[in-house]
């Protein structure tokens, strides 16, 4: 047998799973590897199978405001510009800053700060456009709606709410100003979540679908 | 030695003919074959006809370091760490033998192993390293190259 495609002679879920646990700025280099990768690659399985791995997590800073870099859509994502420093469940958000950030982890039910750093964040979340996953439009209604109903939050605007993440079950992760609030669906119940207990912060929440924060640091914990 | 007579034994025939023994508290780890001789067939030899005796001896060392409860932790790992530096045919066929078995602790490792090759490589590196043809136009090439500076600013900025 020659050298010729050892790789590609793996069956193809395998590639998948090879694919799918690799860091996004790798991901889109991939795609231009062969036409076989970029097939794959651009299915609704793989965005499945790489969300699947992701871990939810939240950047915040207490020093200064966050900053969404300025927007190249190399990639002809079509970005959404005013919702840069955002994404739902993988949409596309690109920023460049260099700032000291603490990050903050958030998952389901516990949250944690788990590190800080200093350095250039490259975040590059796609939104690859799948069935299955709630368009922003709908979300926001949906937030909108929830947030309207708290008498305490009368009045705000639902464009700056952030949707951060769809759970399967139909939770939602948002973000608004300095607060998280998570909406249970069974319970139809919306709850703030303290990530920082003591005083705001200015928050960038994002789901690292297709960047997981380990890219930023080895130090993070994963939960 | 009457615990050794004690332990029950599986016997795997390998492509090439090859027959390899091995104890069942082993052999559990193959999840797809695992029905097999759970049935009792006494003796009976299991036909593993798409993995090579090389291959397969390596996937049942595997399996025996992690069914020994005695080794600790980071034993283990060092063994992870060396037992996956091996050549790239070397390691596609564990890939595949470790999906064709359904080890998943393996199938993890190895699949792990090659998306730390693949990590933060340009197209043309993912080519070169696995000897992949290039398919692309040049106007392809092009775009993929102007992209792949801009996701890999961070490194060459480091130039």
């Amino acid at each position: 047998m020659s050298d010729e495609g050892f790789l590609m002679n793996l069956s193809l879920h395998i590639i998948v799973d090879i694919l799918s646990i690799l860091p996004a700025a790798t991901i889109i280099s991939c795609k231009f590897v062969c036409k076989k990768w970029l097939g794959l690659i651009s299915i609704h399985e793989f965005g499945k199978s790489h969300l699947s791995r992701s871990n939810l997590a939240s950047l915040s800073s207490n020093t200064r405001q966050l900053h969404p870099g300025e927007f190249v859509d190399y990639l002809n994502l079509k970005i959404i510009l005013n919702v840069g420093s955002t994404s739902i469940n993988g949409l596309v958000c690109q920023c460049n800053v260099c700032r000291e950030y603490t990050i903050h982890m958030v998952s389901h039910d516990k949250y944690e700060v788990v590190y800080a750093c200093a350095r250039i964040l490259q975040i590059l979340i796609c939104d690859m456009g799948y069935e299955g996953i709630w368009s922003e439009e709908i979300m926001y209604q949906r937030i909108f709606f929830f947030i309207s109903k708290m008498p305490e939050f009368a009045g705000i605007s639902y464009e700056m709410v952030y949707a951060l993440k769809v759970f399967e079950n139909g939770d939602i992760l948002m973000s608004w100003e300095d607060y998280l609030f998570f909406y249970r669906n069974q319970s139809k119940t919306l709850q703030q979540v303290e990530v920082v207990p003591n005083y705001s912060i200015q928050t960038m929440l994002h789901v690292p679908s297709f960047v997981s924060l380990k890219n930023f640091t080895e130090n993070i914990r994963v939960f | 030695m009457s615990s050794t007579e004690a332990k029950k034994m599986v016997v795997l025939k390998s492509f090439d003919g090859v027959t390899f023994e091995v104890e069942e508290s082993v052999a559990v780890q193959f999840e797809s074959i695992r029905h097999m001789f759970e049935d009792n067939l006494a003796g009976s030899v299991i036909p593993l006809s798409n993995i090579k005796s090389e291959i397969l001896s390596k996937v049942i060392d595997y399996c025996k370091r992690h069914a020994d409860d005695t080794t600790d932790e980071e034993d283990l790992k060092a063994f992870d760490a060396d037992f996956v530096k091996v050549e790239h045919g070397t390691l596609f066929d564990i890939i595949r033998a470790a999906n064709y078995l359904n080890i998943k602790s393996l199938l993890d490792l190895t699949c792990q192993t090659v998306a730390d090759m693949i990590k933060g490589k340009t197209p043309a590196e993912i080519r070169e390293l696995f000897n992949i043809s290039d398919e692309f136009t040049p106007e392809e090439e092009e775009e993929a190259s102007i992209i792949t500076r801009f996701i890999y600013m961070d490194r060459y900025a480091d130039c």
